[in-house]
């Protein structure tokens, strides 16, 4: 594309977007230039600052400049006092810094998208009689969700709506079904313009890539095996997922490009009782981390995986809520969240331990381990800002906590959401 | 006519910058969200620049460049509303459910989506040139007399921005092209 060309796209772009003020807009405007005096005789200098200081001096009363010294002398007597004797503790705002920003959440059969304070709720999942699983795209104006056949079922068609209300509804999965589970079998590519989503044609689970968003769906893994729970990586070159083999017992974890090449083995396991989760991508897209169960009746474990050079287990005594759900890595890939079956949730915090990727070897996890309590169930997620967790509520996930890291005891449920889960719109990057 | 208006405004005639506001107000709410990409905080940006053309209007000296003025105010107004604001808020609207051509649409949106990450990895500075250039159709003498710069830098602003924007978008690109043509 010519450099003409892009500027008449940009310049057509801007050119979208409302070209009048808000209703009442002018209205206020006006009423605020009201409050403004035009060469008063005397004004309080911080408003006026711009205009010539000689002119300011020769129109200060002397008896008012002393008094406004004496007042800010006050002032700054009572700050020093403030600030010396000891001041009130400030009222703790836990989730305050990603609030402005929506989150869609399911609220009985259909997805809603609002603001943590309530404001601009509204029902984006239109007709469609039953959804759930909201997931924002990467840059924040659209969101997938599903919709099974009944409230009691999960997986179902993929849909796609656009926040603003923009575009209608658009159908992703083109017919096919997204397999049933716990912890939903879609990912967005981190561009925005794709969806990766495991569906059973002829009995198997294959990954289906979409070109696009409502193009054609396209399978990126063939007959030979079931595959679900896809993850594109934050690079967007492959896609993680895992792999049980038709005779159910032996069970991988896999990368693949998205079109289907280079398929590789990031880990084995054959037992009928073992499992992988979900796998979550550290956000320079080196790690890996999961949930895994070796099977023969051992405890699941969250470890992190360096991918073919180094692994590290975090926790070995039990993965609780939706072990498929994974261990996702915090905004900042210093951070690691999950829930244990019998310590609550629990966050890896950095050191040496989240292992850059290239690390040789294979040890124990050494960082910090952080208790949280009992805060939730089911399934965790960072919060954008890294500053906060949100997830299942521990009554039973029946609707959906943020827990403030500094605080965890005054995590809050939000006021809307009922159950299942929510996804936070992320910062743009 | 509009000569007239700010002669009068600039003697004290409140109705006359009242006419003068009703008759900007909608340019320049629009010019203020295209660099603001925020339209409460656009609203906040177009009233202090209102409020700073009545203060200071005695103090424009040539009466037929009261709209470039105007613009100068505003875009000063949304630098302070840059400093004042977190960076990041989200508007949204109910769904219109009428709309037809799904596909299409939903690809709008994310090219859009898109665009407006670019946008917003350029400074606020490099917005203003490319909004009076692009949405006002400024010439790059106006937008310097607007801004306050020589024209040099409004046309070094201007390459630089679409430059950002355009290896923004390269580096983001998808890999089969399916949904989109821009940015390569």
């Amino acid at each position: 594309m010519t450099p003409r060309t892009f500027d008449a796209t940009v310049a057509d772009w801007l050119r979208e977007g409302p070209e009048t003020g808000p209703r009442h807009g002018l209205d206020r405007a006006l009423a605020a230039t009201r409050r403004v005096e035009q060469r008063p005789a005397w004004v309080f200098p911080r408003r006026y600052l711009p205009r010539p200081l000689a002119e300011l001096d020769l129109r200060i009363p002397a008896p008012v400049t002393a008094a406004t010294v004496l007042v800010l002398t006050l002032l700054l007597l009572l700050a020093l006092a403030i600030a010396l004797g000891g001041a009130r503790p400030r009222v703790r705002l836990p989730w305050v810094p990603a609030a402005e920003r929506p989150i869609a959440f399911q609220e009985g059969p259909a997805i809603f998208v609002a603001r943590l304070d309530g404001s601009d709720r509204h029902r984006i999942s239109g007709d469609i009689p039953f959804a759930y699983a909201p997931t924002f795209s990467p840059l924040g104006s659209l969101v997938a969700f599903l919709a099974p056949p009944t409230a009691a079922e999960t997986g179902g068609r993929l849909f796609v709506a656009a926040i603003d209300g923009s575009a209608p509804l658009v159908e992703a999965s083109r017919g096919l079904s997204v397999v049933p589970g716990q912890v939903p079998s879609v990912t967005w590519s981190p561009d925005g313009y794709r969806l990766a989503f495991a569906a059973s044609t002829g009995g198997v689970s294959r990954i289906f890539v979409t070109a696009g968003i409502g193009g054609d769906v396209v399978p990126i893994t063939d007959d030979t095996a079931n595959a679900d729970l896809p993850t594109w990586s934050p690079d967007g070159t492959v896609i993680a997922f895992r792999v049980t083999d038709l005779d159910g017992v032996h069970r991988h974890l896999r990368i693949v490009q998205p079109d289907g090449t280079a398929l590789e083995t990031i880990n084995d396991m054959i037992s009928a009782d073992a499992s992988f989760s979900k796998p979550r991508f550290a956000p320079d897209g080196g790690p890996l981390a999961y949930a895994v169960n070796y099977g023969f009746g051992t405890r699941t474990r969250a470890i992190i995986d360096a991918r073919f050079t180094h692994t590290a287990e975090m926790w070995t005594d039990g993965i609780g809520g939706f072990p498929d759900a994974g261990v996702p890595f915090s905004p900042d890939g210093k951070h690691l969240a999950f829930i244990t079956a019998t310590d609550g949730v629990i966050v890896a915090d950095d050191k040496e331990s989240i292992p850059a990727a290239g690390l040789p070897g294979a040890g124990e996890y050494d960082g910090q381990l952080r208790r949280l309590g009992k805060v939730a169930d089911c399934w965790i997620e960072w919060v954008p800002d890294g500053k906060s967790l949100y997830g299942g509520s521990p009554d039973g996930c029946a609707g959906v906590v943020v827990i403030p890291l500094d605080d965890p005891t005054a995590a809050r449920t939000l006021p809307t959401a009922t159950s299942g889960f929510a996804s936070w719109q992320q910062l743009l990057p | 006519m509009r000569r007239e208006l700010v002669v009068r405004a600039q003697s004290g005639d409140r109705e006359a910058f009242d006419a003068l506001a009703a008759a900007l107000y909608d340019q320049l709410y629009a010019v203020g969200r295209r660099i603001l990409r925020n339209g409460h905080a656009a609203e906040d940006a177009v009233q202090e620049a209102l409020i700073r053309g009545w203060r200071d209007l005695r103090s424009l000296r040539e009466p037929e460049r009261f709209e470039a003025w105007m613009h100068r105010l505003l875009v000063r107004a949304c630098y302070d509303q840059t400093r004042r604001r977190r960076p990041f808020e989200v508007t949204i609207s109910p769904i219109d459910a009428s709309r037809s051509d799904p596909v299409d649409d939903i690809a709008v949106v994310a090219h859009r989506d898109e665009l407006e990450r670019a946008f917003l990895k350029l400074s606020v500075e490099q917005r203003a040139v490319l909004v009076l250039t692009h949405y006002v159709g400024m010439p790059a003498a106006d937008v310097g007399h607007a801004l306050g710069i020589p024209v040099g830098t409004v046309h070094s602003r201007l390459h630089y921005a679409i430059k950002t924007m355009r290896t923004t978008l390269a580096h983001g690109a998808p890999d089969d092209g399916a949904v989109r043509e821009f940015g390569r």
